[in-house]
């Protein structure tokens, strides 16, 4: 990897030496010395143990924890109620229903002159043993009941030891990836030598996206790391590797990850090690319920494309319960968008829809297409190739039948060998248009200064937007920064314009920004897409 | 500052001896409530009247809960799971736990569904969100209605639409203090 020109040297020949170490090292030691003052985040074992009970209730030798509450002792799990639902990953308190938790930070609880809280309860300062009172007994250092509210706990004597330590440095500890002047985001580009130019053009643009961003002082004075790693063969080793790179290179959050392929095992895996990754590069975005936090996508997928389509087609249909048939090749990618189909058919009152299986040979086409002109339906949503879906318009063509073909996978060229009788009769929808393309200068500006490659162009807006997003985010989010706030910050994003996508919006309950498509039809003459719609909201 | 003071203030007077740990329940005969039918769901996604299908013929207690509120709102939700045990098989039958949701904008079913199981909600405990203005409609003649959502007050609403009689406790009043006040609302003529 080439040094960014703003690392070139001006600093005296030795520092500029380690600093180039540093980059070039790879794992702990090159972080640890040169990283601008990483270690006085990095958390004990111990420490690292009471934070999971501080953060989640739950204690990381699997050993029980209860928390009983008020005068009759009410029972629950500790995960029900951990400290920070309360006093907050920060530990200063998040006052609710006319109740304010205390600050649990370690010199708001050891002030020397002790405390006077709201209520008029005063008591010497906090020493360990006071906490452990606190935490077990729901006492305060002068022996008096603290508010109703502060359960009990009931934990080992282990967990409590881990909990106390973990008091002492919490508000002072950092996410991973975080220093005072740096923030370490990753991404991850396609292995395989086929997919080379999409690694290049994930590189190259959040490169100079990033540089930019550094060159004008940074976020709050901390400047971008970014750290590059590859996927793998399968999802399990990719997984694998991502995770490995995550911790060694202690990455704060991630940007356009390639995903594709493994898409479910990454999602998981972010939400797993609580990373949130902006834009990951795939087709099919995990953005159902149950909701997964951390994996924010920027466009529909295959999934919310077919959705809008349903809704355009349904819009158009005279006759709303005119029912629609569903032809799908056997392929496990068809199956979800099979009932994403079916599903919004329902929502759109044009359903329930037929499904109808492709055949496996050739020979069948004929024979299968007579079996669906008997139906007497005239909207066939088609989830296969161009090839196939060409086969199956030609033998209705023999039939002197032309039903309205939706294609629910992206059609390439070869759709444009289709018979002159299905002109005007085929669509499908694509998640962005030229018309959301309402800032390209800023692009157009990166990609002449920075020299980005000519190829890849859809890819690249992707990646553009996904750090856009990203550092929006992080503005947001504001200097006091963390994972958790960074999530608050992109659930705030509403209507946000990237310039080259539609614009995006997330919120508790949506992690897809741009939840819909357009459509397109197709001019069999002048072989051109033509628009068909406008924007259509999948949501 | 002064919103602040205001807050500790109606915290202090609205939490019976915080510091002293009474038990009282303070709570306070309503004169007259008039219960909307408003159209809700419920953690199922089922779609309910929340007059005739929750209220009606029965003894309640109502509170007033969200999702992504973890201060108060897991104390009050354990305090309710408590309730369902203490009054056992009289839940569903004669008396219906409702908590109603004060962020019908986030709280879809789904979150209200996740909400209820991760505090083990039985039948007869019903979890109710719906559309952000009829919502907010229904809180406001529940008496619940807040301009922020975190300011929600923790207030019980227990009464019996037979006799019509109407009380509120404050939300953590120990459950066993709480029977009784169901019981009473339930017996009285």
């Amino acid at each position: 990897m080439s040094l960014p020109a703003h690392d070139r040297c001006t600093l005296p020949y030795i520092i500029c030496l380690a600093s180039i170490a540093g980059l070039i090292l790879p794992g702990s030691f090159g972080d640890l010395v040169f990283a601008g003052g990483a270690a006085q985040y990095l958390l004990t074992a111990q420490e690292k143990s009471g934070k999971q009970i501080y953060v989640h209730g739950t204690s990381p030798g699997g050993r029980k924890i209860s928390a009983y509450l008020g005068e009759s002792s009410v029972e629950v799990p500790g995960r029900t109620m951990p400290c920070a639902n309360c006093h907050g990953l920060d530990g200063r308190g998040k006052p609710e229903g006319g109740v304010v938790p205390s600050n649990l930070t370690w010199e708001a609880l050891t002030k020397p002159y002790g405390v006077t809280h709201p209520e008029g309860r005063t008591h010497p300062p906090y020493t360990d043993r006071a906490l452990e009172l606190a935490i077990t007994r729901g006492l305060d250092p002068a022996g008096n009941k603290l508010l109703n509210v502060m359960p009990h706990y009931q934990l080992s004597q282990e967990d409590l030891g881990d909990l106390v330590a973990y008091l002492k440095r919490l508000g002072k500890d950092h996410d991973p990836g975080l220093t005072e002047n740096s923030i370490t985001i990753g991404t991850t580009i396609p292995a395989r030598a086929d997919l080379a130019g999409i690694g290049q053009a994930i590189k190259a643009v959040t490169t100079a996206f990033f540089e930019e961003v550094n060159s004008r002082g940074g976020i709050y004075n901390r400047r971008i790391e970014l750290k590059i790693n590859a996927t793998s063969d399968t999802p399990i080793t990719t997984s694998a590797i991502v995770k490995r790179f995550i911790q060694n290179e202690q990455v704060f959050a991630m940007t356009s990850a390639f995903t594709a392929g493994a898409d479910k095992e990454l999602a998981a895996l972010m939400d797993n090690l609580e990373v949130p990754m902006v834009g990951p590069l795939t087709l099919y975005p995990q953005g159902g319920y149950p909701l997964n936090r951390h994996v924010f996508y920027i466009l529909s997928g295959v999934e919310g494309q077919a959705r809008a389509l349903v809704n355009f087609a349904c819009q158009r249909m005279p006759v709303k319960r005119a029912a629609v048939l569903i032809v799908y090749s056997d392929d496990e990618m068809a199956k979800g968008v099979l009932e994403a189909i079916t599903d919004q058919c329902r929502k759109s009152g044009c359903g329930p829809p037929e499904p109808y299986g492709y055949p496996n040979a050739d020979s069948d086409v004929p024979g299968f297409a007579a079996k669906l002109k008997q139906t007497s339906k005239s909207v066939i949503f088609f989830l296969g190739t161009s090839r196939e879906a060409i086969a199956l318009m030609k033998e209705a063509s023999e039939l002197r039948w032309s039903p309205t073909f939706y294609l629910g996978a992206i059609a390439g060229n070869e759709i444009f060998g289709a018979p002159p009788s299905f002109a005007k009769k085929i669509f499908f929808s694509v998640p962005s248009s030229p018309d959301d393309h309402t800032r390209t200068e800023e692009f157009r500006d990166l990609a002449t200064k920075h020299k980005l490659p000519a190829h890849h162009l859809g890819v690249q807006r992707s990646v553009y937007s996904a750090a856009k997003i990203l550092i929006e985010g992080l503005k947001r989010a504001g200097k006091d920064l963390s994972r958790e706030k960074l999530i608050q910050a992109l659930e705030g994003l509403y209507e946000y314009p990237t310039g080259v996508t539609p614009a995006v919006t997330y919120g508790l309950n949506r992690r897809i920004g741009a939840m819909g498509a357009y459509v397109v039809t197709i001019d069999l003459e002048k072989k051109q897409f033509l628009p068909a719609s406008g924007w259509i909201d999948s949501n | 500052m002064p919103i602040k003071v205001l807050v500790m203030l109606v915290a202090l007077m609205s939490v019976p001896g915080s510091t002293a740990g009474s038990v009282t329940a303070n709570t306070g005969a309503i004169s007259s409530l008039r219960i909307p039918d408003t159209a809700v769901y419920d953690q199922n996604g089922k779609r309910l009247s929340f007059y005739a299908d929750l209220i009606k013929g029965k003894t309640v207690a109502i509170n007033f809960i969200f999702t992504t509120c973890t201060t108060i709102c897991p104390p009050l939700t354990a305090m309710f799971r408590k309730l369902q045990q203490d009054l056992g098989e009289r839940i569903g039958l004669e008396v219906r736990l409702i908590s109603v949701s004060v962020d019908p904008a986030n709280d879809t079913p789904e979150r209200l569904h996740d909400f209820a199981a991760k505090f083990k909600a039985g039948p007869g405990w019903t979890f109710v969100t719906g559309n952000k203005a009829e919502i907010d409609a229904l809180l406001q003649a529940l008496g619940a209605a807040v301009g922020d959502k975190n300011d929600h007050t923790p207030m019980i609403l227990v009464g019996n639409d037979v006799t019509g009689y109407w009380t509120r406790a404050y939300g953590l009043t120990p459950p066993a203090t709480l029977v009784k006040v169901i019981t009473e609302a339930a017996n009285r003529e």
